[in-house]
């Protein structure tokens, strides 16, 4: 089985494999040896083909946090078997990409819009963004009004795509 | 007597802490001719209240701080001696609740009240309010603040009185007489309408060609923006810095500079790093400069730490911009270069003391830098992140000063403003301070919100800034060099084995595979 993890918008797969008495990797489609070491406070260390990298990490639910040669990285764990079942099902919700209120509603329930229609306004730390849609398609349930609030990830509103 | 202060470093603690050479017992004598407070409450939060909340305790004096239901866990409450919950719809509301906290004060016996930066450190309503309960405000006298606090009051007192202001000139009708003024200003000029802001319809002017139909457009788009035909017209400032001045004045009719900082690299208008002393200054512009703003200062009859913020144009021209009446956020830089511990100025003046230094004896030593740390996504355009602090590892060393009210646990949303610390650094001159700043950044770690910690990383690297070419525009100009460097192939293979490391599910399944785990030492997950 191999495990597919996300930095910025790319996927990448990584395999467990051993061959005698090391610890191999499969990364991508290169195969990596590696040596790992869980250091104090939170301080690890990794050596991949005899180079060795020290870093931080923390984990948040399926979001990993690392700070690695002087760099932050957001990589992101993707369960194999939660991608496949949610595939579809997540395609016509448009969710909340941070916490904030909403400003202002710009869409009903039903309204026909297009690629790029604005559909609300949302305030997030004093920042004002608008969610616009990303496809051509109809409005479905909106699940928030002006002045709701609301976490990241959150369904803000559903969308039927025109297909 | 000087309060001179060495700094204390306390390892895997996210404070600095001040202690003062000189004897409190000579602060304690010399009060007794004045006021003395017997309880100070700090009206704010996070970091602010923080750095406050130390000076207290080292000037010996029993502190208070005010705490909304989600800040239950924050490192202030246990640092001052008590703490009182406030209530609003919003958390921002329960701090801007004048009555509220003029109730606290009089219920638990507060004398005295620092009000911090933002919230109600420029309130003059809020300063009236505790005048009428008898307790004293830390910070100006509230006409002081209302002259200053005027944007065009501030301008017209300090013009009146032959301190430098942009030339500007206001349209009253006669295009005539306008176009004449412009043309007197020189170019390039800025037209823009007077009941305006925003940038929304503004207009640069390069030259006097064509002029008086750009000033008939302007107007109407005035009427169509803003209902107000008026426009106005201002020296336009190309590569502007922003240079400010730190002054204190005491009851006694001293008052001070405390030399300048310059806070060029910004964005959406909001400082990321500041440093002092500014490249761009010359000795004799710098003492020209902060012998400015002390005599604005003086001229308003200025009690307390204030900052006189100037535009500087290329040529060595500057303009006065604004005041702030309160500490600032870069307050710290200063204090690095100059051994003054502002906020115990601030309470020492507040009491009716005189200033503890002469103007001579403020010296500027070596270089320091402040680097702002807030939960945002630079290169996402600056968007805000929000998450949980998961992992904090203060930058602990030689010249290294970290100030933050931020905590492992601590859910960082958008109830408050981004700024999660602040990372300041002192050096005996800017390229080791720069240098210094980028050890600290390296050895800084915060893990589960997103922060500009790697950005700041780049600014401080970049040419341009180590060559102390900076301006308000830096961050637009340099945009395409200030992106993330390329993650390299080795570097990307590391990341992600040592997220697959970190999976449960991953290592489970390593199990099956024959001899991981021996090589996998102290694996303690």
């Amino acid at each position: 089985m191999r495990y597919t993890f996300k930095i910025g918008d790319e996927l990448h797969k990584v395999a467990p494999r051993s061959l005698a008495d090391e610890l191999v990797l499969t990364i991508g489609d290169a195969e990596c040896r590696v040596e790992f070491e869980h250091g104090k406070g939170g301080r690890c260390n990794v050596t991949l083909d005899g180079k060795s990298y020290d870093y931080w990490m923390a984990r948040d639910g399926d979001d990993i946090y690392i700070k690695m040669s002087g760099s932050y990285f957001k990589v992101a764990a993707i369960d194999p078997c939660a991608a496949a079942a949610g595939a579809s099902a997540g395609a016509g919700a448009i969710s909340a990409p941070m916490p904030g209120v909403v400003v202002e509603m710009l869409v009903r329930e039903g309204d026909s819009v297009v690629d790029g229609d604005k559909l609300l306004t949302i305030e997030s730390m004093k920042l004002q963004s608008t969610i616009r849609a990303a496809c051509d398609g109809v409005v479905g349930r909106i699940h928030v009004s002006v002045g709701s609030e609301f976490n990241k990830d959150d369904v803000l509103v559903e969308f039927e795509n025109d297909d | 007597m000087g309060l001179r202060l060495t700094q204390v470093f306390i390892e895997h603690s996210s404070i600095v802490l001040y202690k003062y050479s000189s004897q409190l017992s000579t602060l304690e004598n010399s009060m007794s001719a004045v006021r003395s407070f017997k309880k100070v409450l700090v009206a704010n939060r996070g970091e602010i209240a923080m750095r406050i909340l130390r000076t207290l305790k080292d000037l010996g004096l029993p502190s208070a701080v005010l705490y909304h239901r989600q800040e239950i866990e924050s490192p202030a409450l246990s640092l001052a001696d008590e703490a009182y919950e406030v209530f609003g719809d919003t958390p921002v509301s329960a701090y801007l609740d004048i009555p509220q906290i003029v109730g606290l004060c009089k219920e638990h016996g507060v004398d005295a009240v620092h009000p911090g930066y933002g919230f109600l450190a420029e309130n003059a309503s809020f300063v009236r309010a505790l005048d009428g309960a008898g307790v004293c405000f830390i910070g100006p006298r509230p006409e002081v603040m209302n002259l200053m606090g005027d944007k065009i009051g501030s301008r017209e007192f300090v013009a009146e009185r032959d301190f430098p202001i942009a030339p500007s000139v206001i349209d009253d009708g006669d295009d005539d007489k306008f176009i004449a003024g412009v043309i007197e200003i020189g170019f390039p000029v800025l037209i823009k309408a007077s009941a305006g802001g925003g940038g929304k319809g503004m207009q640069i002017v390069r030259e006097a060609d064509g002029l008086r139909d750009i000033v008939a457009t302007a107007k109407v788009e005035a009427q169509r923006y803003f209902g107000d035909p008026r426009v106005y017209a201002e020296r336009y400032i190309e590569s502007p810095r922003h240079i400010e001045v730190q002054v204190l004045g005491d009851e006694h009719g001293n008052c001070v500079h405390l030399w300048e900082r310059e806070c060029s690299i910004q964005r959406r208008f909001q400082k990321v790093i500041e440093e002092t002393p500014s490249p761009a200054l010359t000795p004799e512009l710098r003492k020209d400069i902060c012998e400015s703003a002390v005599g604005i200062a003086k001229a308003t009859n200025y009690t307390g730490a204030g900052t006189i913020e100037f535009i500087f144009a290329p040529n060595g021209d500057y303009y006065f911009l604004e005041m702030n009446t309160r500490i600032q956020v870069e307050h710290p830089i200063t204090e690095m270069v100059t051994g003054v511990d502002l906020v115990a100025e601030q309470v020492r003046i507040a009491m009716g003391h005189p200033l503890s230094y002469s103007q001579e004896e403020i010296k500027q030593v070596g270089h320091a830098i402040e680097c702002r740390i807030c939960a945002e996504i630079p290169d996402d355009d600056f968007a805000p992140a929000a998450g949980k602090v998961l992992m904090l590892r203060p930058p602990v060393g030689e010249g290294m000063r970290f100030d933050s009210g931020s905590y492992e646990g601590q859910k960082v949303g958008t109830a408050f403003d981004s700024m999660i610390a602040k990372l300041i650094v002192h050096a005996e001159d800017r390229d080791a301070a720069i240098e210094r700043a980028c050890e600290a950044l390296d050895q800084f770690v915060l893990l589960g919100v997103e922060t500009n910690a790697d950005y700041l990383g780049r600014l401080l690297r970049h040419q341009a800034f180590k060559a102390g070419e900076t301006n308000t525009g830096f961050i637009k100009e340099h945009a395409a060099d200030l992106g993330p460097s390329e993650l390299s192939d080795d570097l990307e293979a590391a990341v992600l084995a040592a997220a697959a490391l970190s999976d449960h599910q991953f290592v489970a399944m390593m199990d099956d595979v024959p001899y991981p785990y021996r090589l996998m030492k102290e694996w303690r997950n």
